[in-house]
């Protein structure tokens, strides 16, 4: 074999790898002999090249010899060989959508390794999908990371849903001072106290459902569809009654009639 | 979507073809590795991944239908030629015949509806 720059070295290693593990255990074909000729081959490709060899030269012969995973028929590797095929090898590769269901099965049986492992396969549900520029050019790749983005964009959504509900709290601790406000009673207090919050939520869910009718694409990517658009109008519905309800409520509430 | 069919259709085409091709290439004269691949990448749209020909020359070598010798080369190290077998010979012949007949068949339908 004719002398090579370092890159273009590891490039034909990588590449001879893949061959022997691609080859490994076929039934039909001498693993050995076909290694042997791939790499006969390349060399006899390399002949005319100019030494030192750089890794482009390589890198269109190894082309135009194609993914060694193309060659023998789908039919003599077993499922789980190929699935070890494309965590190991490829541009084309599964390896991160791999790791990203891995990560999610993680999360989902190690309890609360759930803090570290969601964020996790969500971060790398993200990355594959930036990595492949949309969901449509992953093929059937993107159903493993639907997983961990269904749940981190449920999750996330219940929480924003939910964040005025805090507000319980506060108005729990104020509750000793209602009669300083002319409260007379705990209940017109506690009538005054929801109201308050129904407005503010019913306000919050109306920014949220808003916030998801125009930035649909970039807060649940990749994820657009019909679903998202309902959901946003369903959330921005609500929070109009609930604020309504609530505004209603504290005009109603018997201690100004009083 | 009519091209994803095209796609398809065209690697089966190819697959049976390439096999058909490579018998052929070697019927009266023995070739290396190296050689077969030369020449079959002169056929437009056959060999796409040329690697794929080595697993079936090892495939050809294992069911007896080709021979090989290992000889010495002037140019470069030792090259493993190819030769069609007696059994290589007889199922080339049934498999020539075959594609005849498909084709003639193939030609007749096109020619049909062109007329």
């Amino acid at each position: 074999m004719k002398d090579m720059t370092k890159a273009a070295r590891r490039r034909l290693e990588t590449y001879l790898d893949e061959v022997k593990l691609c080859l490994k255990g076929a039934r039909s074909v001498d693993s050995t002999e076909v290694e042997r000729d791939i790499t006969e081959h390349i060399a006899q490709e390399l002949e005319s090249a100019a030494e030192p060899v750089d890794v482009d030269v390589i890198e269109k012969v190894l082309t135009r010899l194609g993914s060694p995973r193309q060659w023998l028929p789908a039919e003599e590797m077993s499922w789980f060989r190929k699935a070890a095929l494309r965590l190991r090898t490829g541009p084309d590769d599964w390896r991160l959508a791999y790791i990203t269901i891995g990560t999610f099965i993680a999360a989902c049986i190690s309890g609360p390794g759930a803090i570290l492992f969601l964020p996790l396969s969500f971060y790398f549900a993200r990355v594959t999908l930036h990595i492949a520029g949309g969901a449509e050019k992953l093929g059937n790749q993107k159903y493993l990371l639907y997983p961990s983005l269904i749940c981190i964009y449920v999750l996330l959504t219940l929480a924003l849903l939910g964040l005025p509900l805090l507000l319980l709290s506060a108005a729990d601790g104020l509750e000793r001072r209602h009669a300083d406000w002319g409260f007379s009673d705990d209940l017109y207090y506690w009538l005054f106290a929801w109201s308050v919050i129904s407005v503010i939520t019913g306000g919050w869910w109306l920014a949220t459902g808003f916030l998801s009718l125009r930035r649909a694409e970039q807060i649940y990517y990749p994820f657009r569809g019909c679903i998202v658009k309902r959901f946003g109008w369903g959330v921005c519905i609500v929070g109009v009654m609930l604020v309504a309800a609530g505004l209603i409520s504290i005009v109603l509430n018997p201690t100004w009639a009083g | 979507m009519e091209q994803r069919f095209f796609d398809n259709w065209a690697t089966q085409l190819r697959k049976g073809m390439l096999e058909f091709c490579i018998l052929n290439a070697i019927r009266h004269t023995r070739l290396y590795g190296f050689e077969i691949v030369r020449i079959l990448r002169d056929i437009e749209g056959l060999v796409i991944s040329e690697g794929t020909i080595y697993p079936i020359l090892s495939r050809m070598k294992r069911e007896g239908f080709v021979d090989t010798t290992i000889e010495e080369s002037s140019e470069g190290p030792p090259r493993k030629y190819y030769r069609l077998s007696g059994k290589g010979e007889a199922i080339l012949d049934e498999m020539n015949a075959y594609w005849r007949t498909i084709c003639k068949g193939a030609d007749g339908l096109m020619k049909e509806k062109s007329t």
